[in-house]
């Protein structure tokens, strides 16, 4: 079983879809249930690591609303931060 | 005995047509003409009198619904099997387009980042087009 040790959390977010879409046909194969759990806690944590860095990846984040504010308007958006040059 | 009364498995035409459809499915249009050819010298069009493909006289009224085509002749238009093998056969009646897949299993697979360069996370479902190399001689 593969293991995403440096993965971005786009490359998460593929394997994740890809691994539902393979689910759909074979919803109880457990290497697939067990691979994707693996995955999704990974894509959680970079998930987490990089919001508390650069702001909601998403409107309906966690992260949206922190501290009080609407922090969808007031972070920058991905062509305004440092998300290219990494 | 019982088991002389079994139907050989595939019958001899369900054969032709099996190497026909695989011939197909790898291109070989050389053999396909090969297994046509053969299709005709047997003229099995269905019907038991003398006939062509192009002109049957046949009093089958089921060869006159396959236009007298060279299909298996054990099949009929109203059975989507040979009745002496149990293949499927295709005559009109068979649906166009309809594929088989293999079972897919999660194993061999890409890590993330490679699956995502690659557009799939499993390698037997990497399929790049080299149409542009086949054809050009090279990009």
């Amino acid at each position: 079983m593969n293991t995403h040790k440096n993965s971005s959390l786009h490359a998460l977010a593929f394997a994740l879809y890809e691994t539902a879409l393979y689910l759909d046909g074979h919803p109880n194969d457990r290497r697939a249930i067990e691979y994707y759990d693996k995955t999704r806690a990974q894509y959680e944590k970079e998930l987490e690591k990089y919001e508390r860095e650069n702001g909601p990846v998403t409107m309906n984040s966690d992260a949206a609303t922190k501290n009080g504010t609407w922090q969808w308007v007031n972070t920058p958006w991905p062509w305004q931060n440092e998300y290219h040059k990494s | 005995m019982e088991s002389d009364k079994r139907p050989h498995y595939p019958c001899d035409f369900c054969e032709d047509e099996l190497d026909l459809i695989e011939n197909l499915v790898r291109g070989n249009t050389r053999t396909n003409e090969d297994s046509m050819s053969n299709r005709s010298r047997r003229n099995d069009c269905g019907c038991n009198d003398n006939c062509d493909r192009d002109n049957c006289n046949s009093e089958d009224e089921n060869a006159a619904s396959r236009d007298c085509m060279c299909r298996c002749e054990h099949s009929n238009s109203m059975s989507d099997r040979c009745s002496e093998c149990e293949m499927p056969s295709f005559n009109t009646n068979t649906a166009l387009a309809i594929v088989y897949s293999p079972d897919h299993s999660f194993n061999d697979m890409y890590d993330a980042e490679e699956g995502l360069c690659e557009g799939t996370l499993f390698r037997r479902l990497n399929k790049p087009f080299e149409g542009a190399t086949v054809r050009g001689g090279g990009r």
